[in-house]
């Protein structure tokens, strides 16, 4: 056993249980694309994906009932949100407080059906309320208005088709025909097109990585999304064994391992090929972490890398028990190495990049292992924003930021603070 | 022009106006707005209020879709204890009686008032008179002021053919999309707050 795997792992759950309200995972967002700072609250997004993958992968190698009732709470949470359209209750992560966020909807869907599943094995009768919202949300918002004959769209008015958003679409889709749902074969397959599709040819940097269509003209080619991409080909090759996704996913698997960097993961690479040094993402790179597991026994990837990326990210948790996002995001797409303190951003641990971590980690779990119970800690660390000093402070019940120097002009040196829980920062002065 | 949720200006500001609003920790809500869309995008913010109120029995089916907040009613002439206006001031002589008061509005005194001039209705001073009317005038904050713009403009012309600066200045650029003091007075979307007189 790796470790400080177990350790990792109790007080990130007991991280995850401060996150929660009564209606759900809250707290702000830090990413790439845009940071969510402000709404704070309950948001139905891929946060549920891993957080319920990752309880019901303890409950089968531990046996203890505590991670099926938590995997069955997160269900409970989904489910009261569903709304009237199919869609989620402010699904849309970065994007801040709105429904029909991509992937997170597909994402939600896969929580939904693999915890059917796992409720249907245990006899428990509520598996058809998890199965039939993620059918709802997979008939009424997917196949009615993300569908365009080819793959599934970014959104009904962005035709861009995102590789591993119908990576995430596929995965629900195999999940609900495995629970006896309608065939749907013809969306699996073309969703699986649309990966193929995007994948870089060639034996650069990028070879095996999967575009991101939706940035255009840039094309990017981000790690931890093909990284979703892999899991996904495995699940289709384990249903459909057709060779090319089998040799599709091994080539993305060998874009993911020179991804692996020593503190966390590469963010991606420019379409010119120069890698894009910050950020260095650290708790998305479960996904990564996941995607190597998944594709270990078909094709040569050392255990020592899943080891180390395992090691990486353990020893990244702080002691109040949450990852850190990154680090660089505070001088997001430079290709210079960054050096300094961190970006308040990089420290932030998200809901939605933890879930992530949780999920990977639990893979690595042996069977018959004891989880204890751990404690969280408060943390006091020093960051930056905007090249200000700064304290980041962290406890079992408030986020907080304060300037290290006094600022002039009788301004307070609190530039942030939230109260866990609460659907908005008590103070906002970013 | 149609409201559109994901849009920058639209999405921050009632980010930021929303949060104002959380601040006072109201029990009751009123918002401003006639538009489904406009009210659906205060909605999914403010789950966290006992009561909202809103302006056409029309409108409670359109909020109820979300499961908070609990209780959405109609009640013309209610005092409550916040409102918001977003972008729909020119549509009320006056802020409504709420003890604490966010307008949402656009403001000529901005650029985009050189990229299509006559085409903003509103601007700040005509705006800050008319929040004064019954409220004394607390947070001024500003997007999408000179500062913003002159880093996104620098951000679109890297584009893709220098990606490294394009993604650098954006983000200093979205870093700094809130703007108070002179900035925004020049700001083209403005959020004014403050109680009630």
């Amino acid at each position: 056993m790796i470790e400080g795997l177990l350790t990792t792992i109790a007080r990130l759950d007991a991280w995850l249980e401060t996150m929660r309200s009564p209606h759900g995972y809250t707290g702000p967002v830090a990413h790439w694309w845009e940071s969510c700072l402000l709404y704070s609250g309950p948001m139905i997004d891929w946060r549920y994906e891993g957080i319920i993958a990752g309880c019901l992968t303890l409950f089968e190698r531990t046996g203890e009932s505590r991670w099926l009732d938590r995997a069955g709470r997160a269900g409970e949470d989904i489910v009261r949100s569903q709304l009237a359209t199919g869609e989620f209750y402010n699904s849309s992560f970065q994007v801040g407080p709105i429904e029909g966020g991509t992937p997170h909807e597909a994402a939600v869907d896969v929580a939904l059906l693999t915890l059917a599943a796992a409720f249907r094995s245990a006899g428990d009768t509520r598996w058809q309320g998890f199965y039939c919202a993620a059918e709802r949300n997979l008939q009424e918002f997917y196949l009615a208005r993300l569908w365009d004959g080819r793959g599934f769209t970014d959104q009904p008015w962005n035709g861009a088709r995102v590789a591993n958003k119908n990576a995430t679409v596929l995965e629900a889709l195999l999940l609900y025909e495995a629970l006896g749902g309608e065939p749907r074969e013809i969306y699996i397959r073309a969703a699986a097109e649309v990966i193929l599709g995007t994948q870089v040819a060639g034996e650069d940097d990028r070879a095996g990585a999967t575009v991101h269509v939706g940035t255009r003209a840039h094309r990017l080619a981000i790690p931890i999304y093909t990284a979703r991409c892999a899991c996904a080909l495995m699940m289709l090759y384990h249903r459909y064994p057709d060779a090319r996704y089998l040799e599709s996913a091994r080539r993305m698997g060998a874009f993911l391992l020179r991804s692996v960097l020593s503190r966390g993961t590469r963010f991606g690479y420019y379409r010119d090929g120069r890698a894009i040094a910050c950020p260095v993402w650290i708790s998305p790179s479960g996904d990564v972490l996941r995607a190597l597991i998944a594709l270990q026994p078909h094709m040569d990837i050392p255990a020592g890398m899943i080891h180390s990326l395992a090691q990486t990210l353990i020893a990244a948790q702080t002691d109040a028990g949450g990852i850190p996002t990154a680090r660089g995001l505070g001088r997001k797409g430079s290709t210079r190495e960054f050096r300094g303190l961190p970006d308040f951003r990089d420290l932030l641990p998200v809901v939605g990049w933890c879930d992530k971590t949780f999920r990977a980690l639990a893979l690595l779990v042996e069977p018959g292992a004891q989880i204890e119970d751990m404690p969280v800690q408060d943390v006091r660390l020093d960051c930056s924003w905007k090249t200000r000093p700064c304290l980041y402070e962290e406890s079992e019940s408030t986020i907080r930021l304060t300037e290290r120097r006094i600022p002039r002009g009788g301004r307070s040196p609190l530039l942030y603070e939230w109260r866990k829980g609460e659907v908005y920062p008590r103070a906002f002065d970013l | 022009m149609a409201f559109n949720p994901y849009m920058i200006e639209t999405h921050y500001a009632l980010e930021m106006a929303v949060f104002l609003l959380h601040s006072r920790q109201p029990a009751s809500i009123r918002i401003c707005a006639d538009d489904p869309d406009v009210v659906r995008a205060v909605i999914r913010r403010c789950g966290w209020a006992a009561e909202v109120v809103v302006e056409s029995p029309e409108l409670i089916p359109v909020a109820e879709v979300y499961p908070m907040p609990a209780n959405v009613i109609h009640a013309p002439g209610k005092k409550t204890d916040a409102a918001v206006i977003p972008f729909t001031r020119r549509h009320y002589t006056q802020a409504p009686p709420a003890d604490y008061a966010v307008a949402i509005t656009h403001n000529a005194f901005s650029y985009k008032s050189l990229l299509r001039p006559g085409q903003v209705e509103d601007n700040i001073v005509s705006m800050r008179r008319w929040l004064a009317q019954t409220h004394r005038i607390e947070q001024q904050i500003g997007l999408l002021a000179p500062g913003f713009i002159a880093r996104w403009s620098l951000a679109a012309a890297a584009g893709p053919r220098f990606p490294a600066l394009h993604f650098g200045w954006s983000q200093r650029a979205m870093d700094r999309i809130y703007a108070a003091g002179v900035g925004a007075w020049l700001s083209y979307v403005l959020i004014l707050a403050g109680g009630r007189r």
